[in-house]
């Protein structure tokens, strides 16, 4: 910007410098938004998979390809603290927005209590540690956020990973599912996570190949790492026994 | 232009789009305002570009950049904000309806106004977006040759009307 046009033209629009981005609403309409199109062919969603679907804070659900990859879990992880870039991820969606319309939206969402977020799942991956981080909201479920511990932060201090929130309400099944792509930063996985609302030790995947994966469940969460081409046909919970107690198919599958 | 490393195949990645958005969030509200004139509409314009981007993103093809994409799509949507507005009044947007604000500014947004689409968005994308002329030209479809000239020409007839405000 040097000569007189430039500073003109410069000055002709704010610099919005205050502005913050607000992805979570950016979802929320377009989940709303897909969701009228398919009022004329409703799928058959709970209110929890709705719900779950509308407060995704960074990704999307995609379910994908072929072998599991090696995972190790880090024991010592669970009750970590999550440093302040995961705390401001837990805090973003509290913030208010300065429009009425964007405001009542937030204000019917979960928010998370970003000061009780604290590590639950470090994995080894490829790419180093997968970090899955859990809060209590304020609808009596929980929030909880996956990132990559080796990840640079993003220009606005916050870490770049995937997110979702539940609620108190009773669920349709008793374990939730998403999966995660990075096609940026890690185009090689996908990463898997959900809850087992009933007592449960492990989760296992089973895969369109006929292999199989088995995750742990902590603080009844669990995340896996899979090949971005694997496809997850089920998931099966069992309690410590090794009894079976709960089961989720893929609508798709 | 950061080119972003998406599968032809697959669209673009949720995480992909957000990244942008997160990047390039104040860029995208400013030519909001450009178009548009007012800041709401600019806020709800970005909303609604990434909304409909991550709704879309099995139509990205790869065949240009995922940034590219999304200013494409930003241009359609505040476009359409435009016809919507024209259809129902045909009023000057809220913020720039010159209440209070300085004459110059004035002139100059109304000179703007009167540019070929092709160089009032071009001059937009390169001063509020800060893309390249490789990247406006992506945007708009056009070589980037082209882009230079239509910013040159845009740029002349802009600084000749404010030489003329200035001397008045």
């Amino acid at each position: 910007m040097s000569d007189l046009l430039d500073i003109a033209l410069d000055d002709l629009v704010p610099s919005f410098a205050d502005e913050q981005p607000d992805w979570p609403e950016v979802v929320l309409r377009s989940e709303r938004k897909r969701r009228s199109w398919r009022t004329r062919h409703p799928l058959p969603l709970s209110r929890r998979t709705r719900l779950v679907l509308a407060v995704v804070l960074a990704g999307l659900v995609l379910v994908p390809a072929a072998v599991a990859v090696g995972t190790k879990i880090a024991d010592y992880f669970e009750g970590t603290p999550a440093p302040p870039s995961v705390v401001r991820q837990f805090s973003f969606s509290k913030q208010s927005p300065d429009d009425p319309t964007q405001q009542a939206i937030a204000a019917s969402l979960p928010h998370a209590d970003a000061s009780k977020a604290h590590g639950v799942i470090q994995e080894q991956t490829a790419y180093g540690p997968v970090d899955l981080w859990a809060a209590p909201n304020d609808w009596g479920g929980l929030c909880w956020f996956v990132d990559f511990a080796n990840d640079p932060l993003l220009p606005n201090g916050m870490t770049n990973g995937s997110g979702t929130c539940d609620t108190s309400a009773s669920p349709a099944s008793n374990i939730s599912f998403s999966g995660f792509d990075w096609n940026v930063s890690h185009p090689n996985l996908v990463t898997v996570t959900g809850r087992v609302y009933v007592g449960a030790a492990t989760v296992q995947l089973t895969l369109a190949d006929g292999s199989t994966a088995t995750l742990p469940v902590v603080e009844g969460l669990y995340l896996g790492s899979l090949d971005k081409n694997a496809k997850v046909t089920q998931v099966t919970a069992y309690d410590s026994a090794g009894n079976q107690v709960a089961r989720w198919t893929p609508q798709s599958s | 232009m950061h080119r972003l490393d998406v599968a032809e195949r697959e669209g673009a990645s949720a995480a992909a789009i957000e990244e942008v958005y997160r990047r390039r969030y104040i860029g995208f509200v400013r030519l909001g305002y450009a178009l548009l004139g007012d800041r709401e509409q600019a806020r709800d314009a970005v909303q609604e570009t990434f909304a409909t981007a991550l709704r879309e993103r099995q139509s990205f093809r790869g065949e240009g950049s995922l940034d590219g994409w999304l200013w494409k799509t930003m241009l359609n949507v505040c476009r359409q904000e435009q016809r919507r507005r024209g259809r129902l009044s045909g009023e000057q947007p809220p913020e720039q309806a010159g209440n209070g604000e300085p004459s110059e500014r004035r002139e100059l947004r109304a000179l703007i106004a009167t540019l070929p689409d092709q160089e009032r968005h071009a001059i937009f994308l390169r001063y509020y977006a800060d893309l390249s002329q490789d990247e406006i030209a992506e945007v708009l479809g056009v070589r980037p040759g082209t882009v230079g000239a239509a910013l040159n020409h845009a740029r002349n007839k802009l600084r000749v009307a404010l030489r003329t405000e200035v001397a008045r």
